[in-house]
């Protein structure tokens, strides 16, 4: 994806919750890597994973932190959102529970800064689906939050979901980063990062 | 006959190590040791495939007949055939498509334990930065040495253990049998994760306090350099040391899946021959697991101990004892009602206390393990919160709507408290709140049938404890004071319901405990002027059992 002139680089730190087993995991190995595989790849001990998502005229360079393995300690998760400029909630659209939690999640958030998704995820198991597309759908408008159904097995939609996460992520938090300056604090983390642990 | 054999995928040392282990075993008339593929299977002899790579995966088969070693036999042949394994040769597991390709003929439990080995140095790379880079500026900006307590609790600890670990797992590493050399460490380091208790604990406030001091020009001006110099943020580097743990737990359980089936999923009469005599790398990284996770549930439980600890603190501090308006708050007398060291609070909200029909009031709730703490906004001061009672939940029930207690309300329930099961009724803004209270008091109360004998009134609250006597003074009081208020079309009714109550008062003191009370639906339509409820609350909710007759009724 090449633009014209060199594009601004902007970087963002984004979280990912949801109950266990939903396919966070999943989700980012398949954004960050572009595959998936059905028994996962050795990334689950990053500390994080970064990946970029080009824009028309700038280019998003995401730090994605993964709670996986933590959804049983709640009481650790606020410290992961705090700082993050975008919050993606998983839930499994085989799941009902998934999405209930889902649902805490996002009341959780609702008051931050965070810029919040909503991802059903396995989507490729429709035969099996226990959340309804328009339901989940309907919430989200609701709630003013994005919404995408995707597979982290076929792929779909995965991409889409984190362009469109750097499409809606505010542009005033992106400006003063060119100079890899931070915006630690209220402002969320916009946090720049060398790939380091990332990127094994 | 009785016959060991075996078949290693490791070096002369392993082979040495395993004729070791078994020859002295009672009866074996032979031992044959063998390596990956110069086996040759004697006449009663069973083998076992090293299968997958696991390089010390020791089998031991003791038969006494020719028949059942057939059986065996044939047995690990399906079992090898449905693993899609060929016998006696090493099993090499296909190499992802992306791979490297020096990659590809690793097997994916190999690449798991050398991710254990690398995210651990990369690990301690960040607590490196933060230590090297991040520590000593901001201690050049920051004087009370608590906030740098809070800020880095324990890394540098977490550091040194760090470095401990490290060196054991290359070592696991450099081992011929690296799976069970991994598993091993884990089995004998996890104690020693507590350790990131200490730091998970003050996590919470430190992100707080780094908020709260990037306000502060010169702190902000130190951190931003700091960061820029490290690439990553302060408040990033902070968590890590908090996702650490659980990221063991997910690698051992990714290792776990990874690594081929042994003993355990081989048919029982299989397992019951081989039990116990298998290193089965397989079942030490289970045990492991287990214990990684026992240690994550006792961070995380010391974390919420700690944030019950400052939540108990904190409605404490909030709670006014002194009651400007003379009523009964007889068990607000000590200054710290609240320490406790066994207490856990449970939840917190509005509720609307029933105290009459047209006597309702908005109460603070607060909800621990052991009882309930009722308080009402203090006028003065903003905030505050005045005590009105501190009861112990015994019993609690959902009130359905119609139901008589509830006086017409919606999103009602009744809470039996203390030794003498006097009821509260509590009404919630909506049916969910009353739902998440209702999960919250039956966390709490202890289980078994419910038993009220009556609901406490402001009145009488203050000589709740004794039956009777402080209760029909109360009520005579209140019924005196209706009466003087109401209009005369009214006297007579409720000077009828002053009696009725002084006789069930009477009644009372013979029977301090009613019956169960299994359906609200049971209790009697209570008589228009409900403007003393209280009373005739007690009137309904104490349903007559068969053969306690009510004395008295006042319908």
């Amino acid at each position: 994806m090449a633009s014209g002139t060199p594009p601004k680089v902007f970087h963002f730190k984004l979280v990912l919750l949801g109950d266990a087993s939903v396919g966070k995991s999943c989700l980012v190995v398949r954004f960050a890597k572009g595959e998936f595989y059905e028994y996962q790849e050795p990334t689950i001990g990053a500390a994080f994973m970064t990946q970029t998502v080009s824009l028309s005229s700038e280019v998003v360079k995401y730090e994605i932190w993964d709670t996986a393995g933590q959804e049983r300690y709640k009481s650790l998760a606020p410290m992961y959102y705090r700082g993050a400029a975008a919050a993606v909630i998983v839930f499994d659209i085989t799941s009902r529970e998934s999405f209930d939690a889902a649902k805490s999640w996002v009341a959780e958030l609702q008051n931050t800064d965070t810029l919040i998704a909503l991802a059903g995820n396995k989507s490729d198991l429709e035969a099996s689906r226990a959340v309804e597309r328009e339901m989940a759908k309907s919430y989200a408008d609701q709630m003013g939050i994005l919404y995408m159904e995707t597979s982290a097995k076929s792929g779909q939609n995965v991409n889409e979901l984190f362009h469109e996460i750097a499409v809606r992520l505010p542009k005033q938090s992106k400006e003063d980063d060119q100079s890899r300056g931070f915006a630690v604090g209220s402002q969320g983390g916009a946090a720049s990062s060398t790939g380091c642990a990332g990127s094994c | 006959m009785l016959l060991y054999e075996l078949e290693w995928g490791g070096g002369d040392d392993v082979v040495d190590f395993a004729a070791r282990l078994l020859r002295p075993r009672a009866g074996a008339d032979k031992c044959v040791v063998a390596r990956n593929g110069s086996f040759a299977p004697s006449q009663h002899a069973g083998r076992l495939q090293n299968s997958g790579g696991l390089q010390s995966h020791a089998a031991a088969l003791q038969t006494d007949s020719p028949a059942k070693m057939k059986d065996l036999t044939n047995t690990l042949a399906v079992h090898n055939r449905g693993l899609g394994r060929a016998p006696g040769k090493k099993q090499v597991t296909s190499a992802p498509p992306h791979g490297e390709p020096s990659d590809e003929q690793q097997p994916k439990w190999k690449l798991v334990c050398q991710e254990i080995g690398d995210t651990e140095k990369a690990f301690a790379g960040h607590l490196d930065t933060l230590l090297e880079s991040f520590v000593p500026a901001i201690s050049a900006v920051v004087t009370r040495p608590e906030d740098l307590r809070v800020l880095f609790g324990n890394v540098r600890q977490l550091r040194e253990f760090s470095v401990v670990f490290q060196a054991d797992l290359d070592a696991a590493l450099e081992s011929d049998d690296v799976a069970h050399a991994i598993a091993a460490l884990y089995n004998s380091t996890a104690p020693f994760f507590r350790l990131y208790s200490t730091y998970c604990q003050t996590h919470g406030e430190a992100q707080e306090l780094v908020v709260n001091m990037l306000a502060n020009k010169s702190f902000r001006t130190v951190v931003d350099d700091c960061e820029k110099e490290a690439g990553q943020s302060l408040l990033s580097l902070l968590i890590m040391p908090i996702q650490r743990v659980p990221r063991h737990v997910l690698l051992l359980r990714t290792l776990r899946d990874a690594l081929p089936n042994a003993s355990h999923t081989l048919p029982q009469q299989l397992a019951q021959l081989l039990g116990g005599k298998v290193a089965d790398p397989k079942a030490a990284c289970e045990a492991a697991i287990t214990k990684m996770q026992d240690v994550a549930a006792t961070i995380n439980e010391s974390i919420r101990e700690r944030e019950n600890a400052v939540k108990i603190w904190e409605i404490q501090h909030n709670l006014v004892l002194d009651s400007g308006s003379g009523s009964g708050d007889s068990s607000a007398t000590s200054p710290s009602i609240l320490f406790e060291t066994h207490r856990v609070f449970k939840m917190e909200g509005e509720l609307l206390m029933v105290y009459g029909r047209k006597h309702k009031k908005k109460r603070k709730c607060f909800l621990f393990n052991d009882c309930l703490v009722v308080a009402k906004s203090s006028g003065l001061k903003r905030k505050k919160w005045q005590l009105v009672e501190k009861v112990a939940a015994q019993q609690v029930q959902d009130l359905v709507d119609d139901s008589a207690l509830t006086l017409g309300t919606s999103n009602a329930l009744l809470v039996g408290c203390g030794e003498d099961h006097t009821a509260l009724v509590l009404i919630a803004d909506s049916a969910e709140t009353k739902a998440q209270w209702l999960a919250a008091f039956r966390q709490v109360v202890p289980q078994g049938p419910l038993r009220i004998a009556r609901t406490p009134s402001p009145a009488a609250s203050s000589g709740r404890k004794g039956h009777g006597g402080p209760l029909m003074q109360g009520l005579v009081a209140w019924g005196l004071a209706v009466c003087m208020c109401t209009a005369a079309w009214r006297f007579t009714a409720a000077l009828l319901v002053c009696l009725c109550m002084v006789l069930k008062a009477t009644a009372s003191r013979t029977r301090t405990v009613f019956p169960a009370l299994t359906d609200p639906g049971r209790a009697v339509d209570l008589s228009d002027d409900a403007s003393t409820c209280r009373a005739e609350i007690d009137g309904r909710v104490v349903a007559p059992s068969a053969e306690q007759k009510l004395p008295a009724s006042a319908s």
